[in-house]
């Protein structure tokens, strides 16, 4: 077969197929070289999901009646003109080859009136371009700027066309582009429509906070935390590729509270100057930011703009632009982790409880509450943003979004979910009676409600009040333990109700993880007179061996006893001292691998098994539902949330506690 | 039943049952204590089944022999808050009438037929000790003895008898302690073992009133007696195979530290101040200037102590000990001399004092 130059339209149709796959990327070009062009405002009108008509009107710098035809020639480009500026990419667009791409495969008109020096030229100019049949310049009669648009997406390559799905779900694409641009630009205004009906109306404004929460919705705008962080110059980094002194990186973002995590990372949306970008690096450092804040089926929405020296960042590496290279990745990772982290910590997570909530957006959210669906009545659910605003006062009506029930919030509100429904009476009667109680008897008394420390229950409490009133400042928060399994009590904000055994285990992990992962220093350990003999079965005696240097930070020394058994010499005191069986930890740790649900081997996987590990360890000696705490110990426990850090969550991700606010009482005891 | 019976014997011997019968059973005679008049004496009998014993007093005047079984809770309550010197106790049918100058408590018994037998000792004892001798040795090793069950049964004390050599021994693990004597009169010359549950012998150091009584002790089958005068206690012994607890006492340590128990007892204590939930070990820094105990707690602070020593032999060397472990040994330790030895940081130290009592006691690595 002979060999031949491909005529020019099958080139740029190859060139297309990877540059745009789908009516999104069209718009997301298009909209690119707006932005490029120096608008302000970019408007888009979609119509059929983008096969029929895709529209990008734009009021940027526009083209000169010269520059016109080449626009939509390959490889033409006023962004780049040496291989050094390749290294150095300030512009969103620089190949020279989307408008050719997308102008191969669909009816391109591209009209527009150049801007020169600040003045409109006084005439602007338009090219119909089909494939490869290419109109003459006609005069045209627009406002500055550009317009283009894309009819018959497509229309000659039957392959692709095909494969467009329905233009609703195409649209979603298109809108979830759009968003991610608009994000990044808060400075021009846009809108979307969509088969003539606007979907997007974002005016342009002065800061990023205020354009992502017009996208991400107004009723987010509370459970997103701003952050923002300057690098100081690094020496080693000091120096970019093009010699140039490299600024600084920077980050600002949105975080948002574990209570509005998602089931997907959807909502989570990184940039790099000003370019929406994908990178699992970075979505792992958000991850890792949320470690036992959120459950494992959890993603946090999180809003991320990295603004990087050029020359740290390598964005001609993806054919749509939708990945770059760092220069840096690991420094990029802990840059984001800790920025994000840091905020985190700032802020008191604690969410609030609220009575017989309405509930309105919240579900739009994908959120969970507690809804008519499983015929609840009275529930307790978490303080969705927007969903203390307005809504209905029954808050009786079905969530319309049944799909949603049942997947873990990782919050109060699923355990109350799961809980069978005379549990949740149970807690609701709990609370309010415990509220009541506290109202006007502070002090431990004889109520069924109350727990007392058995056999020292009377004496001591009986000599209280006069102890009490002799010392009438400095009163003692109430706490008092109801039903073994939570504690009550108050802050400044309303009345906190705290899960035992939740917060135990949060104040354990922090505890052993300072020790292990901060000081790295192996547990302390106990080692034994005998050996503890545990017969494991044969099979797994070598993974034990394999085990050892993890068991060893963890201060375990294990060690085959035989063909069959292992020995434990040495084992965590502080185990020891809440009663955790050797025999039972070590069985579980390596269930827990056999199930492929704990890796070992490799460092990264090493990292992660020992966190996981101090999480079984924390998990097993924290103290559990139903156990007595005495008053010195509950007052011991509360008083660790101000030491440890991350004290609102479980190391899975559970809140430790809940808020009953004042505000919320007010409201249901009818007292506004 | 007809008695008059002194309130503080009757008070005192109730309190004892009280250990044993703790009010909990579901089944009613359970939390209760049988009163047994004889001719010339009151006995209180009591049992939960695993421990059993028959406390006796002379101080009754017993009108009409009878028993009776009274709920131990109640009969103990209106016997401690009684003011009379003495009470007379009367039964009628199911119920007991209890008389003082101003007061009558009716109360509602049981039929002492329902109440479980408790073995008396009977037949000869295979040793007698001294209670003052007993005493010590319980002391000095059944805080040691594991809380919770584990493979070997050590959740109990050892008593091994040779000859005339007895020994006691008790162990969680972590920890070993034995104490040894010479008998004086040992009838058997066999040897002897049994594994003795420390609440049985809580209540036989409850009852040592006379340092200078004889305590008659036989092990029968799967049981241990205990005769205090005119008193008894029946144990069930703890099943399962004690540790070889020898192969676990350390030999040729080559660090030896002498030095006076209080003194050490009041540095262990400070230094454990500064000790918390994840970092409760103490450093024992042993060099010839003397002993330094260091502890730190995480967020909290640091401490050190210095400890004169009287004497040391070997090298120098640090290892880390719970402080609370050492602690125990000390406070058993009944003479103010001790000894500590050690060989390296990750194996166990060994501290006695006089010829009796040892103390195995195994490291933390901090
Ligand atoms: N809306 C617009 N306003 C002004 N100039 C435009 C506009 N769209 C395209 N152009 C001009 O057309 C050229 C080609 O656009 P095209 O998108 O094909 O390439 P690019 O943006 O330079 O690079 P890339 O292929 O990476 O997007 C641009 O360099 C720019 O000069
Ligand atoms: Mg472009």
């Amino acid at each position: 077969m002979a060999i031949r130059i491909l005529p020019k339209l099958v080139v740029n149709q190859i060139a297309a197929g990877e540059v745009v796959d789908r009516p999104a990327s069209v718009v997301k070009e298009l909209v690119e070289n707006s932005l490029d062009a120096g608008a302000g405002r970019v408007d888009v009108a979609i119509e059929e999901g983008g096969r029929q008509l895709i529209r990008v009107a734009d009021d940027g710098s526009g083209m000169s009646p010269d520059d016109l035809p080449l626009a939509a020639e390959p490889h033409a480009t006023s962004k780049l003109e040496s291989s050094e500026q390749l290294a150095r990419i300030a512009t969103l667009g620089f190949r020279g080859e989307a408008v050719a791409s997308i102008a191969s495969v669909s009816r391109m008109l591209i009209a527009s009136r150049a801007v020169i020096d600040g003045k409109p030229a006084a005439e602007g100019y338009q090219l119909q371009v089909d494939g490869d049949q290419r109109s003459d310049l006609r005069p045209w009669a627009g406002n500055p700027g550009t317009v283009v648009e894309v009819r018959d997406l497509f229309f000659n390559t039957p392959a692709r066309r095909k494969f467009l799905r329905a233009p609703s779900t195409e649209f979603g694409q298109i809108a979830d582009m759009f968003a991610r641009l608009a994000m990044a630009h808060p400075q021009v205004g846009f809108t979307l429509s969509h088969n003539g009906r606007a979907t997007a109306n974002w005016p342009r404004v002065t800061s990023l906070t205020q354009r992502c929460i017009a996208v991400l919705g107004e009723e987010l705008a509370d459970a997103l935390l701003e952050f923002e962080h300057d690098q100081p110059p690094r020496l080693d980094a000091g120096q970019s590729a093009s010699g140039a002194a490299a600024r600084p990186p920077r980050v600002w973002g949105l975080a948002g509270l574990p209570r509005i995590a998602r089931a997907s990372a959807k909502f989570q949306y990184l940039f790099v100057n000003g370019r929406p970008i994908r990178d699992r690096g970075i979505s792992h450092a958000f991850r890792e930011a949320y470690r036992g804040l959120l459950a494992a089926d959890r993603q946090p929405v999180m809003v991320v703009m990295l603004e990087l020296d050029p020359g740290q960042v390598d964005v001609n590496v993806h054919p749509t632009k939708a990945e770059v290279r760092f220069r840096d990745p690991s420094a990029m990772h802990g840059l984001v982790l800790g920025a994000i982290r840091r905020r985190l910590l700032l802020t008191d997570l604690t969410p609030d409880a609220r009575v017989g909530l309405p509930q309105d957006k919240w579900e739009n959210l994908g959120g969970t509450s507690i809804s008519a669906e499983d015929g609840q009545v009275e529930g307790w659910t978490v303080d969705g943003a927007g969903a203390a605003r307005g809504g209905s006062a029954s808050g009786l009506e079905g969530s319309g979004s049944p799909g949603h029930a049942g997947r873990g919030e990782g919050s109060f509100v699923d355990r109350f979910r799961r809980m069978s429904p005379s549990q949740q009476r149970f807690v609701y009667e709990d609370v309010r009676k415990a509220l009541a109680e506290s109202g006007h008897k502070p002090e431990m008394d004889d109520s069924p409600l109350l727990d007392h420390a058995e056999g020292e229950q009377s004496d001591e409490t009986a000599a209280k009040p006069a102890v009490e009133s002799a010392a009438p400042v400095a009163r003692p928060v109430p706490i008092l333990q109801v039903h073994k399994s939570y504690i009550v009590t108050q802050d400044e904000q309303g009345i906190v109700i705290v899960d035992q055994h939740a917060l135990h285990e949060r104040v354990m992990f922090e505890e052993l993880s300072r020790r292990v992962l901060g000081e790295g220093r192996p547990l302390e350990s106990q080692r034994l007179l005998m050996p503890e003999l545990i017969k494991i079965g044969a099979r797994r005696v070598g993974l034990v061996e394999e085990l050892s240097p993890l068991l060893q930070r963890l201060g375990i020394d294990a060690a085959p006893m035989g063909p069959d058994t292992i020995g434990i010499h040495a084992f965590p005191t502080f185990l020891f001292d809440r009663h955790v069986s050797a025999e039972e930890f070590v069985l579980g740790l390596l269930d827990q691998i056999e199930e492929g649900r704990l890796e070992v081997g490799g460092q990264t996987a090493q990292e992660a098994a020992l966190h996981r590990v101090l999480d079984m360890m924390a998990c097993k000696a924290a103290v559990k539902a139903g156990d007595r705490l005495s008053e010195e110990e509950l007052a011991a426990l509360l008083a660790k949330r101000q030491e440890v850090e991350r004290a609102s969550n479980c190391p899975h991700g559970r809140p430790t506690q809940i808020r009953l606010s004042l505000k919320e009482l007010e409201k249901q005891f009818g007292r506004t | 039943m007809k008695l008059v019976c002194d309130r503080g014997a009757l008070a005192e011997a109730l309190g004892t049952a009280r250990m044993v019968v703790t009010g909990r059973s579901p089944k009613p005679v359970l939390n209760c204590v049988k009163l047994v008049a004889e001719k010339d004496r009151l006995v209180v009998t009591a049992t939960d089944l695993e421990i059993g014993m028959h406390l006796s007093t002379s101080k009754a005047d017993i009108t009409e022999p009878g028993t009776m079984a009274i709920p131990a809770d109640k009969l103990l309550q209106i016997v401690r808050e009684s003011t009379d010197p003495t009470l007379t106790i009367e039964s009628e049918q199911e119920a007991v009438h209890i008389r003082g100058q101003d007061s009558h408590f009716k109360v509602h018994g049981y039929s002492p037929a329902d109440y479980p037998a408790v073995p008396a000792f009977s037949g000869s004892a295979d040793f007698v000790i001294p209670a003052g001798t007993l005493g010590r040795m319980i002391e000095q090793t059944y805080f040691a003895a594991a809380r919770e069950n584990s493979r070997y049964a050590i959740n109990g004390v050892l008593f091994e008898r040779e000859g005339p050599k007895l020994a006691i021994v008790a162990t969680d693990g972590h920890r070993l302690a034995l104490t040894r004597t010479v008998l004086e009169v040992a009838q058997d010359p066999g040897s002897q073992k049994s594994i003795v549950p420390p609440k049985t012998l809580q209540l036989v150091l409850n009852l040592m009133k006379d340092p200078e009584l004889e305590i008659k002790v036989r092990i029968a089958e799967n049981q241990i007696l205990f005769q205090l005068g005119e008193s008894s206690v029946c144990s069930t012994m703890v099943e399962g195979n004690f540790p070889p607890y020898r192969d676990v006492i350390p030999k040729e340590l080559d660090r030896k530290a002498h030095l006076l128990r209080d003194a050490l007892l009041s540095a262990v204590k400070r230094a454990a101040l500064l000790t918390n939930e994840e970092s409760k070990g103490v450093r024992f820094s042993f060099t010839e200037e003397g002993l330094v105990l260091s502890s730190r707690a995480p967020e909290m602070g640091e401490a050190e102590i210095k400890v004169p020593l009287s004497r040391f032999e070997g090298e120098p060397i640090d290892i880390g000990f719970n402080p609370g472990y050492v602690l125990d040994a000390l406070k058993a330790a009944h003479d103010e001399h001790i000894t500590i030895e050690l060989r390296a940081s990750g194996k166990p130290g060994i501290l006695r004092t006089g010829p009796d009592f040892l103390y195995v006691v195994m490291p933390v690595s901090l």
